[in-house]
């Protein structure tokens, strides 16, 4: 599985989302699946996902499904398909 | 008197902070208008989002005597058009963005995003003289029960509140609940009355941007569920650097033993008082807190009574028990009790079933200090991110969609087990009605069942079963 494909999982099992939702418009606080509860679980799923740790500050600042690549890029996860 | 008749004392103080600040004079304007185009005492819902559109038709609605029904903003349409039907609400007062409003129903009114729409109800509402609001009792199961307050409950639990919590001017609280959540609310009610400024949002404590509003506009204090508390925990509060902060409270199920005492130790450490609480909306609200700085000595509490309640436990055969560490139906006493529940609408003109006293479903005993401590409920009633869910109530809704269903659970672990094939269409259903989320569906072989064929509920697994 690539990067890419693992992180697409991550946001399907931890929001708990359709087949049909459309990732990249994903938004926290906009999207109706990703409220505070989904967004915990999320950050759970990426984390076991890329065996990363994130932290207090990028936890708030990861608000949308782009900027949650760039945060693991950050982290030195390289998000490919 | 009604709750907020006294608010005009304040009309030149900032009333509120959202995407600026409202004085008390424009609430109290935009909201009495809202109210005068109802026009007489009738029956409305009031669609609720952390929004000034919402709490101002509230404050309207409740000074001008007209009886709204709390809901959330983004209550599923069918779930609505069941309510109206039932209800049958002369307006709604909502986001004007609701297509299923905004198709069917005409709105000739307006203020922000908001629209309050005609339903065109010629029912004549029989209200009892003295409802003031009606809360739903449930999550978000969509149940039409609904918990009937009067305008004195609604004033004794908020004078109360303030009471025990000090509560004046330059508190500033933020919001982190739903306003037609009773907890929510209360912080709202006790707030305006004592003329302070609410921060109004929608953003979560997950986002930077709460933060930031936190820190500029200065808030004193915000409440939270569990699950907050251990959202902060994980967001490591203790390292924030926010001076305003003054005040913390917590109630909507119990928390975590290790997570009490984490924030109890960090709070004392910055200088911020710390309040369990424990309450119900058939109470209004509130009924018992712990006081700050009991929490080492008196850890896993709910406390005492608040002020002007008295908190009592019960033996099966419904007699008083007066000696300490004796388990029994906790009982509470006070103004703040609510006439009772409502399941149609002629339930509304119906008088007080409780007078004051209210046996809480909760097993509890007290200490030697006269600490309450709760062992566990009565009910199959389970706490979801700090909503009260039943999971009969879950069961029913499910058969409604055609799904024979068994539930169970913990807080905040909701269990569902059916015998078909049908997971992946319970789990859609669960998720559009009931918007919850750690709901595990499960497929098993049989229902374990005793003797008298009544469920085992502890026999049901947590886990799917891994054949090999």
């Amino acid at each position: 599985m690539s990067t890419l494909e693992a992180y697409n999982m991550a946001f399907k099992n931890g929001l708990e989302l359709e087949d049909d939702v459309v990732l990249e418009e994903m938004k926290l606080g906009e999207s109706t699946e990703w409220d505070s509860i989904g967004h915990m679980t999320l950050i759970a799923e990426i984390e076991d996902a890329f065996d990363v740790y994130i932290d207090s500050d990028e936890m708030t600042e990861f608000h949308s499904y782009q900027s949650g690549i760039a945060l693991l890029q950050r982290l030195g996860v390289d998000i490919r398909s | 008197m009604t709750l907020f008749q006294t608010l005009e004392q304040y009309t030149d103080r900032e009333a509120v902070y959202a995407d600026r600040s409202y004085t008390y004079g424009e609430m109290l304007e935009v909201g009495d208008s809202i109210c005068q185009e109802v026009g007489e005492r009738a029956l409305v819902f009031c669609l609720c989002a952390n929004r000034v559109e919402s709490l101002f038709g509230y404050v309207g609605f409740i000074r001008g005597r007209v009886v709204p029904v709390l809901l959330d903003a983004d209550i599923p349409a069918e779930q609505l058009q069941k309510l109206m039907e039932r209800y049958e609400p002369t307006h709604v007062w909502a986001p004007e963005s609701r297509d299923d409003l905004a198709n069917a129903l005409d709105a000739y009114y307006g203020y922000g995003g908001y629209a309050l729409f005609e339903t065109g109800a010629t029912v004549h509402h029989e209200l009892h003289e003295e409802l003031a609001l009606l809360l739903t009792t449930s999550g978000s199961t969509g149940s039409p029960k609904l918990v009937r307050l009067t305008y004195n409950n609604l004033s004794a639990n908020a004078t109360s509140i303030i009471n025990y919590l000090d509560i004046d001017q330059t508190d500033k609280p933020i919001t982190t609940l739903p306003m037609n959540y009773s907890y929510g609310l209360s912080i709202i009610n006790s707030h305006l009355l004592k003329g302070a400024t609410i921060i109004l949002t929608d953003r979560s404590i997950v986002q930077k941007e709460f933060w930031e509003l936190c820190r500029a506009e200065q808030a004193t204090t915000f409440g939270g569920v569990p699950f907050h508390y251990e959202m902060l925990k994980r967001l490591k509060f203790e390292a924030y650097d926010l001076p305003s902060l003054k005040k913390l409270t917590q109630a909507g199920g119990k928390l975590d033993p290790t997570l009490a005492n984490h924030f109890a130790t960090i709070c004392e450490k910055k200088g911020i008082q710390f309040f369990i609480m424990y309450g119900q909306t058939e109470a209004t609200a509130r009924m018992s807190y712990l006081p700050d700085r009991m929490h080492a000595e008196k850890a896993g509490s709910i406390g005492i009574a608040i002020p002007g309640g008295t908190l009592s436990l019960r033996d099966e055969a419904g007699n008083d028990i007066k000696d300490a560490n004796v388990t029994g139906e906790l009982v509470y006493q006070g103004d703040n009790v609510s006439f009772g529940y409502a399941t149609s609408l002629a339930d509304l003109a119906k008088s007080d079933d409780n007078h004051g006293v209210l046996r809480t479903g909760d097993m509890a005993y007290r200490d030697e200090d006269g600490y309450f401590f709760i062992v566990g409920r009565m009910k199959r009633m389970i706490k979801l991110y700090g909503s009260r869910i039943s999971l009969d109530e879950v069961e029913a809704l499910l058969r409604e969609h055609g799904h024979d269903c068994v539930c169970a659970g913990e807080d905040d672990q909701l269990y569902v087990y059916t015998l078909q094939d049908d997971v992946a269409r319970i789990q859609k259903i669960i998720k559009e009605q009931i918007k919850v989320k750690g709901v595990r569906v499960m497929q098993i072989d049989e229902i374990p069942r005793n003797s008298f064929g009544k469920i085992r509920y502890a026999a049901l697994p947590k886990r799917e079963l891994v054949t090999t």
